[in-house]
């Protein structure tokens, strides 16, 4: 199952999650990541390997992803 | 003609300052399920280490691929901050670089937001970040600030050797008159310069004192 958090500034983040063989989720995940990108947001995925979780940053949406961030706006300060 | 008595005053001004209170106790109460779940947002992402380092002192630290390391942390009076560990001569790592980054003013975002996205971003990529980071302003007083965080600053010949790195590598548009003032004053606030002191220039001939010595 995938899961997808896009992070939220008043509510927290929201969880959207997928069966990859179910195409009505896959699309409403799809739509939300794209919506999210269109707006200038960015996407990572996460990659797990052994103990190391690391962050890599994807423009189109992964279906076969195990868990997505659509993360936060941010601007040098 | 109408007369204000102080008294009224003063129970006009109690009443405003008690419905500013509760409206700040309601702001709080209505963004803590926020914060509680950014917080478990970000500790899912962590590893072991991290989540522990985040627990016990509220920072953290990233390794790029490069192997350069940052340090990732939420001050409550500036909010979140990057800092750059930089390898010295000695194989020390000492935080030369600080970055300042927010998300925009008008939607207070929860600070392990901010650092989530940031981990993410450094570990994807890092260049990018930091093409996107050296295109604002780089807070170079913000690295001895950090070593007080990291372990107690006992000596100034660190900032005598930084500093010389730094300007040399500083960014142009960095606002350095701001930045001798924060050096100065963190300086003084953790006892490490006299009183007296009030340019960098005297902070720099202190150090250099301190080396020959």
């Amino acid at each position: 199952m995938g899961r997808m958090q896009v992070m939220g500034a008043t509510t927290g983040d929201k969880e959207i999650t997928w069966l990859p063989d179910k195409p009505k989720q896959v699309d409403k995940a799809r739509k939300a990541f794209d919506e999210h990108i269109a707006s200038g947001g960015k996407a990572f995925k996460v990659v797990v390997e052994q103990v190391t979780k690391r962050g890599k940053e994807i423009k189109k949406f992964d279906p076969a992803a195990e868990r997505i961030i659509l993360a936060a706006p941010v601007a040098g300060g | 003609m109408t007369h204000y008595l102080p008294r009224d005053d003063a129970v006009t001004y109690d009443r405003y300052l008690k419905r500013q209170e509760r409206l700040a106790q309601m702001r709080k109460a209505r963004r803590e399920p926020a914060l509680q779940r950014a917080e478990t947002l970000l500790l899912g992402c962590l590893e072991d280490y991290q989540v522990m380092s985040w627990e016990a002192r509220g920072w953290f630290t990233v390794t790029a691929e490069s192997g350069t390391r940052y340090m990732l942390c939420d001050r409550s009076d500036v909010g979140p901050l990057i800092l750059r560990f930089d390898r010295g001569n000695d194989d020390l790592f000492r935080a030369l670089t600080g970055f300042c980054f927010h998300a925009p003013h008008d939607e207070p975002w929860p600070a392990a937001d901010i650092l989530l996205t940031y981990k993410l971003w450094i570990e994807s990529d890092e260049e990018k970040f930091l093409a996107h980071a050296n295109a604002h302003t780089v807070h170079v007083s913000w690295a001895v600030w950090a070593q007080q965080e990291i372990e107690a600053f006992s000596t100034l010949s660190d900032l005598a050797q930084a500093s010389s790195q730094l300007c040399e590598s500083i960014n142009p548009r960095d606002r350095l008159v701001g930045a001798r003032l924060w050096v100065l004053a963190y300086l003084q606030f953790w006892k490490c310069v006299p009183k007296e002191m009030t340019s960098l220039a005297d902070l720099l001939d202190h150090a250099r004192e301190g080396n020959n010595a």
